[in-house]
C-alpha cells in the first residue's frame, strides 16, 4: 500500500484529467448499460407487443408512439442512435486522453529516475547489476504508468458499471440482485488469494528477466574474451540456465493465472445458468416480460464479467506494485556523495590541501593518512604499484571517495562544502579506463561543452597530439566510434579521452594513468605541449613511468595506500628507496625508457 | 569501419508490409508442439460450439418453454433447456482452463527456444556485427522483443483461428435461422472491416518507427550506466538529462500518433454494429409487419444473440491484426540477427589439433576488411616452432591484422594461413582457439570471484591448477591482499580494479589454458613498473619453448625476440634481429635513432 501512496506523488498531477476522463468515461459507460434497455423495448413495444404496461427508463418515450408502429420504432431508433454516437465519441476521446495523461506520467518518472542514475556516485551505481538499473528505469515506468493510467481506472470502471448494473437490474427486478449479492463474497476472497499468489508470481518474473539481462550483456560486451577462448559453450550453458529460470518463472504464471481462472469463471457460468433459470421463473410468475429477462441476463452477465475485469486488473496491479517498489527503493537511494545542503562555490583559483587522509570501502583501508599540499599551479607526479592508493587519493579530490578521516580543502574550505558540480567543474579529470561513447570523435571530444567550435576541438586534439592519427581516418574527425572506442588502438583511445580533458579548460587537470599506453616520446610531446599551453594549471599525474614525473614539483611514491617516499626527483634518488631503484631499471640497458610511438612508426611510413 | 549505428540514429526499417514470410518462420517454432495446438483448438472448437448452442437454449427457451407453461403449466422444455446449459457450462469451464494452461506453457516454452537460437546464434556472429551497433540494440532484440511474441502463441495463434471459425459458424447458424436477416448482419460487416484495414494500415509504419525510437532510448541509458563517472565529472548531467528527455519525446509522440488512430477502432465497430443491430430490428418489423414466415420475436432475440456473438470474434480479430503488426515488426529485427551470415564458421571436413609443433605460415597472404582497400598483400610470414616474433609498424600498418587471421577473427582474402601445415580454416574453431591464446589490450572482467574469471581460461580446471596458475605470474601475492582472496566477488567490468589487477587476472587465464602459441596485443602496456618487471619474467618462462607474436611498444620486449618483422607497406618492410635491423640503417634504424634525440 505504501509503495501505492509513494507513487501517488507522480500521480496526483494527473488525477485531475484522470477524473474527468473517468466521469465522462461513466457518462459512456452508462449509455452503454441502458442501450439494452431501448433494445428490449423494441422487442417488447415493437415487434411483440404483449399489453404489458412498464415503467422501465424509456417507458417516456411510448408517449411519442403506439407500440407496434413505424412511429415508435424511429422514435426509439433515433434515441439508440444518438446515444451510440455520443457514446463513441465520448470513448474515442476519453481513451486517447487517458493515454496522453498517462505519458506524462512515464515522462516524468524516466526524467526523474535517470536524473536520479547520474547523480547517484558511482560506486553506488556499480553496486547495481545493469540489467536491473535498465529495468528500473525502462519498463519500470512503463509498467507504473499502466498500473495508475490503465489499470486503477479498469477497476474504478468496472466498479462503476457494477453499481449502476445492480440498480438497473433492481429497477426492474429486485430478487434478480440476489444472486450478485450472495456471489460477489465468494468473487472476493477468490480475488484476494488470487492478488497474493500474483504478487509472488511478478516478483520472481521481473528477477528473472533482469538476470537475463546482466546475462546478455555480459556476453555482448566480452565478445572478443569469449572467442579468444572458445568459451562459447560455456556462455551458451550459462544462458540456458536463466532462460529456463525466466521460462519456468511464466510457467508458474501461467498456472497461477489458469487455477483463479477457472475459479472465477465458475462463477459466472454459475450465476448465468441461475440468472436464467430465476428469470424464467419470474416470468411464468408473470412478474415482467421475456424482453426484460433477456435484458437481466445480459446484466448479470456483464456483472459477473465486470467483477472478472475487476480481478484481472487487480492482477496487474500486482505487476505495478512490484515495480513501484524497485523505483521507489531506486529513487530513495541516498548517494554516498551528498551534497551540502547550503553549498559554496569555489571563488578564485583552487589551492588544495589533503589533510591526513584516510579512506576505507568495504572494510577495507585504501588510503591511510595521506597529507599532500596543492597550492595553484603545482605540479605533482604520483607513482606506486597496484593497489598502491595513487588512484583513490586523486579520486578523492573530486569527491569519487569521501574521507573517511582527515578532510580536503579547497581555499580553506572543506570540499564537501562545496556546490558538487563546481567542485568538478576545477578539475579535468583522465580516467584510467576509457570510455568513449556511441558518437563522433567530435562529439566525444566536445563532451563537456557540446556547442564548442570545431576549431577548439581540433586545437585540443594536437595538443593532445592526437590530431594527426583522427585526421588521417576515413572520416576524420566525424568517423563514429562504438562504446569501447573499437577500431582504434589503446593509445589513440587515451589521445582523445586526454583531448577531451584538455577542452574543458579547467584550473586542474588530473592524469590517472592516463598516459600508460602512450610511448614515452609522445607522452613528452604531450607534456611539452600541456606545459607550454597550460603553464600555470595544477596538473597532477599519476603513472608507472618516472618520466613522467620526473620534472614535477613534488613527487609521490605510495605503496598500500601511504605515501611512503615523496620529495623532488633529485631527492628521491638521493635518498636510494623504492623510487631510485624503479628508476634505475626503468633506464638501465634492459629497459631502456625508449618505446616505440605511434606517431614516431607513422613518421616512418612510406607513402 | 563499416557505417555505425549509434543511439541518435534510427535503424532502418526495410520492409514495408507484414511480412509473411517471418510470421510463417515464426510458426515453424511452434512445429514441436503441432499435436497440443491441434488438439487445443479441437477443443476449443467444441466450446465454440457450445456458446453457440446457448442462444438456441434461451430461443428454446422463449418460443417453447415459457407459452408451453403459460398454456399447459408444464416445464419439461425448460428443465431440458435448463440441463442444456449446465453441461454447456462445464464444457466451458474445462476447455477453457485447459486451454488457457496448455497455451501459456506452449507459449512460453516456444519463445525461450526462439531466445535460444538468437543467443546461440550470436555466439557465431563476426565482431564487425558487435562492432557496428551499440550493444544495448542487440539486448533488446534477445530480450524483450522476444518476451512480447509470447502472447502471439498463447492468443494470437488460436483466437485467430478461432475467431475466423466462430465468424463462419454463426454465420451458418444464422443462416438457417433467416437468410434475410444474415444479409443485413453483413451488409454492416463489410464496410466495417474496410474502415480497419485502412486503419491498420496507416499504423504499421509507425509501429516500427516506435520501436525504433525505443531502441535508441534503451541504448543511451545503458551508455549512460556505463559511462557514469565521465558524465558526472564532465559535468555532463544536465545536458544528458535534456538528451534523454528528447529522446524520450521522440518516442512518446510516435506513441501517441499510434494511439491516436489505433483507439478508432473501438468506436467505428461499434458505430457499425449499432446500426446494423437497428437495421435488424427494423427490417424484422418489416417482415414480422407483413407476417413473413420464420420471423419470430424468438428467431429476432436468437439473431441479437448471434450478433453479440459476432462482434466479439471481430474486435478480436482486429486487435490481433493489430498486434501482428508488432510482432511483425519486432520478428524483422530478430530474424535479422538470427539470419546474420556467420562468415567465420568451421568447414565440413575440419579437423581438430593435436600435439600442435607452433609452426606457423602466412602463405601468400591478401587481406581488407572493406573491399579494395588491402591492409596486407602477399604477406608471407615462416615462423618455426617456438620463435618469439615481434611486430612492430605504424598504426594501421596491419600489425593487428596479421595476428587476427592466425585466429581466424577475420578470414583472408586469398592465400593462406596455416598451423603445423594445416590451413586455419580447416581446423576446428574451437580447437583453433584453444591453441592459440590470446591477450587483448583491454581484459574483461565479468561479475563473479577472482577463481571464477581465472578459472575461464579452462573449464575445466580445479581451484588448485587456477591458483597455480596465478602463482605463476605472480598475481597471487596481489589477489590475496584483497579481503576475501581468490573468493572475492568481482563488481560488473571489473569495476574497482585496477588496470594492473585486471591484466594480472587476464594473465593467469593465458596460464592456464595453457596453448602452444601465444599472442600478445599491446597487453604489457598499462601495468605499474614494479610489477612489470614480475611480469615480464613470467612471460619469459611462459614463451618459452612456444611460438610467439607480440604486438608491443617496448624496446626491452622487442628486443628480446628472436625476430622482429617491421611492418609496413602492406606487408614485411624489414624484418631481423634487433642488431641486424639496425645495421640495415633503413626504416627501423631511423625510428631507432629517432627515438635516441
Amino acid at each position: 500500500m505504501s509503495v501505492f501512496r509513494y507513487g501517488l506523488r507522480y500521480w496526483k498531477k494527473h488525477i485531475p484529467c484522470a477524473v474527468f476522463c473517468q466521469l465522462i468515461g461513466f457518462v459512456g459507460l452508462t449509455i452503454d448499460i441502458v442501450l439494452p434497455l431501448l433494445g428490449a423495448m423494441f422487442v417488447d413495444y415493437v415487434l411483440n407487443y404483449e399489453g404489458m404496461v412498464s415503467d422501465g427508463l424509456f417507458s417516456f418515450l411510448l408517449k411519442f408512439g403506439q407500440p407496434q408502429t413505424w412511429r415508435l420504432f424511429f422514435v426509439i431508433a433515433s434515441v439508440f442512435g444518438a446515444l451510440e454516437i455520443v457514446r463513441e465519441a465520448i470513448i474515442y476521446f476519453r481513451n486517447v486522453l487517458f493515454q496522453y495523461n498517462g505519458l506524462q506520467m512515464e515522462n516524468e518518472l524516466r526524467d526523474v529516475t535517470y536524473k536520479k542514475l547520474v547523480e547517484l556516485d558511482s560506486s553506488t551505481v556499480a553496486s547495481y547489476n545493469s540489467g536491473e538499473l535498465l529495468t528500473t528505469l525502462s519498463s519500470d515506468a512503463i509498467t507504473i504508468k499502466d498500473m495508475y493510467s490503465r489499470t486503477l481506472l479498469q477497476i474504478a470502471d468496472g466498479f462503476y458499471i457494477l453499481i449502476v448494473t445492480c440498480v438497473v437490474l433492481a429497477f426492474n427486478s429486485v430478487y434478480m440482485l440476489i444472486l450478485p449479492a450472495v456471489m460477489a463474497p465468494v468473487l472476493l476472497v477468490a480475488l484476494l488469494r488470487y492478488m497474493r499468489a500474483a504478487r509472488q508470481v511478478s516478483t520472481r518474473i521481473r528477477s528473472c528477466n533482469a538476470a537475463l539481462n546482466l546475462n546478455v550483456q555480459e556476453n555482448i560486451n566480452a565478445v572478443r574474451l569469449v572467442r579468444s577462448f572458445a568459451n562459447e559453450e560455456y556462455e551458451e550453458n550459462k544462458f540456458d540456465k536463466v532462460n529456463g529460470d525466466l521460462r519456468n518463472a511464466y510457467w508458474k504464471q501461467t498456472d497461477v493465472s489458469a487455477k483463479y481462472g477457472m475459479i472465477f469463471n465458475s462463477i459466472r457460468q454459475f450465476a448465468y445458468v441461475v440468472t436464467i433459470v430465476i428469470g424464467t421463473l419470474m416470468v411464468f410468475q408473470g412478474h415482467f416480460g421475456v424482453g426484460i429477462m433477456t435484458a437481466s441476463v445480459t446484466y448479470v452477465l456483464r456483472i459477473m464479467d465486470y467483477l472478472t475485469q475487476i480481478s484481472t486488473a487487480s492482477y496487474q496491479m500486482q505487476y505495478g506494485l512490484v515495480s513501484g517498489e524497485r523505483l521507489r527503493e531506486f529513487l530513495e537511494r541516498k548517494t554516498k556523495i551528498p551534497q551540502a545542503p547550503h553549498p559554496d562555490k569555489i571563488r578564485d583559483n583552487p589551492n588544495i590541501e589533503v589533510k591526513n587522509v584516510s579512506v576505507t570501502e568495504d572494510g577495507k583501508p585504501i588510503l591511510k593518512n595521506v597529507s599532500l599540499s596543492i597550492p595553484y599551479g603545482k605540479k605533482v607526479g604520483i607513482m606506486g604499484g597496484t593497489g598502491s592508493g595513487k588512484s583513490v587519493l586523486l579520486k578523492s579530490l573530486v569527491r569519487i571517495y569521501d574521507p573517511t578521516q582527515g578532510c580536503i580543502e579547497i581555499n580553506g574550505e572543506d570540499i564537501r562544502q562545496f556546490e558538487l558540480d563546481d567542485l568538478r567543474n576545477k578539475f579535468a579529470y583522465v580516467f584510467q579506463d576509457v570510455f568513449l561513447f556511441s558518437n563522433t570523435i567530435d562529439a566525444n571530444i566536445a563532451f563537456y561543452a557540446p556547442y564548442a567550435a570545431k576549431e577548439e576541438v581540433m586545437r585540443v586534439a594536437d595538443l593532445a597530439q592526437a590530431g594527426r592519427f583522427i585526421r588521417a581516418l576515413p572520416h576524420g574527425f566525424e568517423t563514429i566510434v562504438g562504446e569501447k572506442g573499437l577500431g582504434l588502438s589503446g593509445g589513440q583511445k587515451q589521445r582523445i579521452s586526454i583531448a577531451r580533458a584538455l577542452l574543458k579548460n579547467a584550473p586542474v587537470l588530473v592524469f590517472d594513468d592516463a598516459s600508460s599506453a602512450l610511448d614515452v616520446t609522445t607522452e613528452k610531446n604531450l607534456m611539452k605541449s600541456i606545459k607550454e599551453n597550460y603553464p600555470d594549471r595544477t596538473l597532477l599525474i599519476a603513472a608507472h613511468r618516472v618520466s613522467s614525473v620526473a620534472d614535477c614539483d613534488e613527487i609521490l611514491y605510495m605503496q598500500d595506500g601511504e605515501i611512503i617516499e615523496r620529495g623532488t626527483f633529485d631527492q628521491l634518488i638521493a635518498a636510494n628507496g623504492r623510487f631510485a631503484a624503479i628508476y634505475k631499471m626503468q633506464t638501465s640497458e634492459e629497459g631502456k625508457k625508449d618505446d616505440f610511438s605511434d606517431e614516431i612508426l607513422a613518421s616512418g611510413r612510406e607513402e | 569501419m563499416a557505417e555505425r549505428n549509434t543511439y541518435f540514429q534510427d535503424e532502418v526499417v526495410t520492409q514495408e508490409k507484414i511480412d509473411f514470410k517471418n510470421l510463417k518462420r515464426l510458426l515453424h517454432y511452434a512445429a514441436p508442439h503441432k499435436k497440443l495446438f491441434a488438439f487445443v483448438l479441437i477443443v476449443m472448437l467444441i466450446a465454440v460450439v457450445s456458446s453457440m448452442v446457448t442462444p438456441l437454449l434461451l430461443r428454446m427457451i422463449v418460443d417453447t418453454a415459457i407459452p408451453e407453461y403459460s398454456a399447459t403449466g408444464e416445464y419439461k422444455t425448460f428443465i431440458l433447456a435448463v440441463c442444456g446449459f449446465v453441461v454447456c457450462g462445464f464444457a466451458e469451464i474445462i476447455i477453457t482452463y485447459f486451454q488457457q494452461k496448455s497455451l501459456g506453457r506452449a507459449g512460453h516454452g516456444i519463445i525461450a527456444d526462439i531466445r535460444k537460437d538468437i543467443f546461440y546464434k550470436l555466439q557465431q556472429l563476426p565482431f564487425d556485427y558487435f562492432d557496428n551497433r551499440p550493444s544495448g540494440k542487440i539486448v533488446v532484440r534477445v530480450t524483450e522483443y522476444i518476451t512480447e511474441l509470447a502472447d502471439f502463441f498463447i492468443s494470437y495463434l488460436m483466437n485467430f483461428i478461432l475467431n475466423i471459425v466462430k465468424i463462419v459458424v454463426v454465420t451458418v447458424f444464422m443462416l438457417v435461422l433467416s437468410p434475410v436477416l444474415t444479409l443485413i448482419v453483413y451488409a454492416a460487416i463489410v464496410p466495417l472491416t474496410a474502415c480497419v484495414i485502412l486503419i491498420r494500415k496507416a499504423i504499421r509504419k509507425l509501429f516500427r518507427l516506435n520501436r525504433a525510437k525505443g531502441s535508441n532510448r534503451t541504448a543511451f541509458i545503458l551508455e549512460s550506466i556505463m559511462g557514469e563517472k565521465i558524465i558526472q565529472n564532465y559535468n555532463r548531467t544536465e545536458f544528458n538529462e535534456k538528451v534523454y528527455h528528447d529522446l524520450q519525446k521522440d518516442c512518446a509522440d510516435t506513441w501517441m500518433k499510434i494511439v491516436r488512430r489505433n483507439e478508432l477502432n473501438g468506436p467505428i465497430v461499434g458505430i457499425f454494429w449499432n446500426a446494423g443491430t437497428l437495421l435488424l430490428y427494423a427490417i424484422s418489423f418489416l417482415l414480422m409487419d407483413r407476417g413473413i414466415m420464420g420471423v419470430t420475436t424468438g428467431v429476432v432475440i436468437a439473431f441479437l444473440s448471434y450478433m453479440g456473438l459476432f462482434s466479439a470474434p471481430l474486435t478480436q480479430l482486429s486487435a490481433i491484426i493489430q498486434n501482428l503488426a508488432q510482432v511483425s515488426a519486432n520478428l524483422e529485427r530478430v530474424f535479422e540477427t538470427i539470419d546474420a551470415p556467420v562468415s567465420i564458421a568451421d568447414g565440413e571436413n575440419s579437423v581438430e589439433l593435436k600435439d600442435v609443433k607452433g609452426k606457423v605460415d602466412y602463405n601468400d597472404v591478401s587481406f581488407s576488411y572493406e573491399e579494395g582497400i588491402n591492409i596486407l598483400e602477399h604477406f608471407d610470414l615462416h615462423v618455426r616452432p617456438g620463435e618469439r616474433i615481434a611486430l612492430v609498424g605504424p598504426t594501421g600498418a596491419g600489425k593487428t591484422t596479421v595476428i587476427n587471421l592466425l585466429t581466424r577473427f577475420y578470414d583472408v582474402r586469398s592465400g593462406s594461413v596455416t598451423i603445423d601445415g594445416i590451413d586455419v580454416r580447416n581446423v576446428k574453431l574451437h580447437s583453433l582457439r584453444q591453441q592459440v591464446g590470446v591477450l587483448m589490450q583491454d581484459p574483461f572482467i565479468f561479475k563473479g570471484t577472482v577463481l571464477e574469471n581465472i578459472r575461464y581460461g579452462r573449464r575445466d580446471a580445479t581451484d588448485e591448477e587456477c591458483i597455480a596458475a596465478a602463482k605463476a605470474i605472480f598475481a597471487d601475492e596481489c589477489i590475496m591482499r584483497l579481503p576475501n582472496g581468490y573468493q572475492e566477488e568481482l563488481a560488473e567490468r571489473g569495476e574497482g580494479l585496477s588496470a594492473g589487477e585486471k591484466q594480472l587476472i587476464s594473465f593467469a587465464r593465458i596460464v592456464l589454458k595453457n596453448p602452444a602459441v601465444i599472442i600478445l596485443d599491446e597487453a604489457t602496456s598499462s601495468i605499474s613498473s614494479d610489477t612489470e618487471l614480475l611480469i615480464q619474467q613470467a612471460l619469459d618462462v611462459l614463451l618459452h619453448g612456444r611460438t610467439s607474436f607480440i604486438v608491443a611498444h617496448r624496446l626491452s620486449t622487442i628486443r628480446n625476440a628472436d625476430r622482429i618483422l617491421f611492418i609496413a607497406n602492406k606487408g614485411i618492410a624489414e624484418e631481423g634481429t634487433h642488431e641486424q635491423l639496425l645495421n640495415k640503417h633503413g626504416l627501423y634504424y631511423n625510428l631507432y635513432k629517432s627515438l635516441n634525440q
